[in-house]
């Protein structure tokens, strides 16, 4: 059924006018922030613990719209599929970044390493990076094998290649930096493994030193990006960097200290504009010490 | 650094990383470094580690051509004696 409903979803998206769809979206997600009960009261309260509203209701207005955002999302990447190239990618997306990261981004051979986030449109952001840099983005599968191998199709692309971090060997990745490409990861979700405990939005949560122990290892230069949606179709990829860490020896103390610099940077980047930002994930369950 | 120095660093080294979960005894220069144990990230904690015990810095290039734990031991003989 989860097979089916992707290729219902693609089918749909061919045959239906952008404007149609997204108003679609709109309604959709409307609807789910209505039923969908469990993730309504996980945005709010997150909405409320990191300070962007005073009230329950500013809360609630604000997770109806990031709601409706990631719904429009969805639409638009799937639409992006079917319309960005490397001829026009730039009609769809402007790069908004400092000439040094500009230059890293063109220069061939040059590894880099990648933290996003859910914020505003991480598969146009990731595509239009490509298009710059042949990129490898580490996800996590579906349990479903075959859901897997659908999405997957339909989200790789031109100089673009999602990679399971569990599925390849362990040089996987390395490898990638060493022949100039682009080594993506999104830094923002709650992870059980090979993590720190980093601030965000004042509070503890869990986050992957993944990132962190690429760049101590590798010493590939780290960026942050993130594209926000400017209007119908038309996205800002916003790119900062590179962020450093000093090597003290210590590895986990490394490893915090980077990845906390990345976080701050993703959470200045929420505050710019909260009504992207997926509120729905159960980001802060940090129970126990400061590393695990 | 003798070969045989630097085969006992990493052994001690391999039996402190937590994600290994085959028997370190059992592991020689023949082993393919992805039948270890480790994933695409755990194993970057353990670069780390050799780098830190050993005192060099490892170059992209030569780490992504290494398969088996000679490669490394190779490795890091020519690094500390050349």
């Amino acid at each position: 059924m989860q097979c089916g409903v992707a290729q219902g979803l693609s089918w749909l998206v061919a045959i239906s006018p952008p404007p149609l769809l997204v108003g679609l979206a709109r309604a959709v997600a409307g609807l789910a922030f209505v039923v969908w009960r469990r993730r309504r009261l996980i945005a709010i309260d997150n909405i409320l613990r990191a300070g962007l509203s005073p009230t329950v209701g500013g809360a609630r207005a604000m997770a109806r719209t990031a709601f409706q955002t990631f719904a429009v999302m969805v639409v638009e990447s799937a639409i992006m599929r079917r319309r960005m190239t490397r001829e026009n990618w730039r009609e769809y997306v402007h790069l908004d970044a400092s000439p040094e990261v500009e230059r890293s981004l063109r220069q061939p051979g040059q590894g880099l390493i990648v933290a996003s986030a859910h914020l505003g449109n991480w598969e146009v952001a990731a595509r239009a990076a490509a298009m710059l840099k042949p990129m490898c983005a580490i996800y996590r599968p579906f349990t479903n094998p075959y859901l897997d191998r659908i999405v997957r199709a339909q989200r790789e692309g031109e100089g673009l290649r999602l990679v399971s971090r569990l599925a390849e060997s362990p040089l996987r990745f390395i490898s990638a930096l060493a022949h100039g490409e682009i080594v993506a990861l999104m830094i923002d979700q709650h992870v059980v493994r090979g993590r720190v405990a980093v601030q965000f939005f004042g509070r503890p949560a869990w986050a992957t030193k993944s990132v962190a122990m690429l760049h101590l290892t590798t010493r590939a230069p780290v960026l942050v990006a993130c594209a926000v949606r400017v209007r119908s179709l038309r996205y800002a990829l916003r790119v900062v960097g590179p962020v450093t860490c000093e090597r003290t020896g210590d590895r986990e103390k490394d490893a915090l200290a980077l990845t906390q610099a990345l976080t701050a940077e993703i959470e200045a980047e929420v505050r710019r504009y909260p009504e992207q930002y997926m509120w729905g994930h159960r980001r802060w369950r940090v129970r126990r010490g400061p590393t695990s | 650094m003798t070969r045989e120095e630097i085969v006992v660093g990493l052994r001690d080294l391999l039996t402190r990383q937590e994600q290994v979960k085959v028997d370190v005894s059992s592991i020689t220069e023949h082993t393919r470094l992805d039948r270890i144990g480790f994933d695409s990230i755990s194993i970057l904690d353990f670069i780390y580690d050799v780098e830190d015990r050993f005192r060099i810095q490892t170059e992209i290039a030569d780490l992504a051509a290494m398969e088996r734990v000679s490669d490394l031991i190779d490795y890091l003989e020519v690094r500390l004696v050349g």
